[in-house]
């Protein structure tokens, strides 16, 4: 995990889990952006900035010169997903996607066409990574579109490092009694 | 395509279910008085939304300072008045 709160390797890393680990993610832009610039890109409308202010406050006391280092970008549908990752430079700055695939996950998209487009964003993505480390953060398919847990299984193919993170459960609370079954 | 930013209200009752533990140990005449306080920082939250500070907490802070502030002042010309009242 240490790869991923202060990545520096030049590679492609992805985390699933709920929520698309967007809290992590927030909590890592902030970090990166206390020290130089850092480019977002944001597919599930996750990028909220008042934790992200609350962290970078945490870093540093310019919040206002650490805010402006991060650049977001916002896609509402895969294809825009996949023009912005066409057009973005590789200029070396660290890129963090997330929730990348919510997008892809869209009913009104064929599948065929996800994958498509996938593709073309995956080779984007390794673009990137060569010169700086991206993180691609993506949240399961829920169950009313389960076959597109093949973009999960690509995306997890073609990345450098993987995690998944898991909710835990809560703890069962002891009675005094016994329970009747 | 969705509201990218929670409204100040979103933000105004998260910040203040931050506080809900703290509120929760605090005995009950406090947690009225705490009550107060979130009470006359909602008084401005179209302000509030209006400075789009990157950290509305301390905007919430400075409503309530406000408030506590325009209470001051109140009981001073309430005081100098009766202080008045009773040189005359």
């Amino acid at each position: 995990m240490d790869a991923l709160t202060f990545p520096l390797s030049n590679r492609l890393m992805m985390l699933t889990a709920p929520h698309a680990a967007s809290t992590l993610m927030l909590e890592l832009s902030a970090r990166l952006s206390a020290v130089g610039e850092v480019r977002v890109l944001d597919g599930g409308n996750r990028f909220n900035v008042y934790p992200v202010a609350r962290a970078v406050r945490r870093h540093t006391s310019d919040l206002t010169a650490s805010l402006g280092r991060i650049r977001l970008s916002r896609a509402f549908t895969c294809y825009q997903v996949a023009a912005l990752l066409a057009e973005t430079p590789a200029d070396g700055l660290p890129t963090l996607a997330i929730d990348l695939l919510a997008a892809f996950y869209d009913d009104n998209v064929r599948l065929s066409e996800s994958q498509r487009l996938l593709a073309s964003c995956i080779f984007h993505l390794k673009r990137l990574s060569q010169l700086a480390p991206v993180v691609v953060s993506a949240k399961l398919p829920a169950l009313l579109c389960v076959e597109k847990g093949v973009l999960v299984k690509a995306l997890q193919a073609a990345a450098g490092g993987y995690w998944q993170l898991e909710a835990l459960h809560a703890p069962k609370i002891p009675t005094l009694w016994k329970e009747e079954t | 395509m969705g509201r990218t930013l929670p409204s100040i209200t979103q933000a105004f009752i998260q910040e203040q279910a931050a506080f809900s533990r703290f509120r929760r140990a605090l005995r009950r005449g406090d947690q009225l008085a705490l009550d107060d306080l979130f009470a006359s920082a909602r008084q401005h939250l179209s302000a509030a939304a209006y400075a789009a500070h990157a950290l509305p907490m301390e905007t919430f802070l400075l409503s309530m300072l406000l408030e506590q502030h325009k209470e001051i002042l109140r009981l001073r010309q309430q005081m100098a008045e009766l202080i008045g009242s009773l040189d005359a």
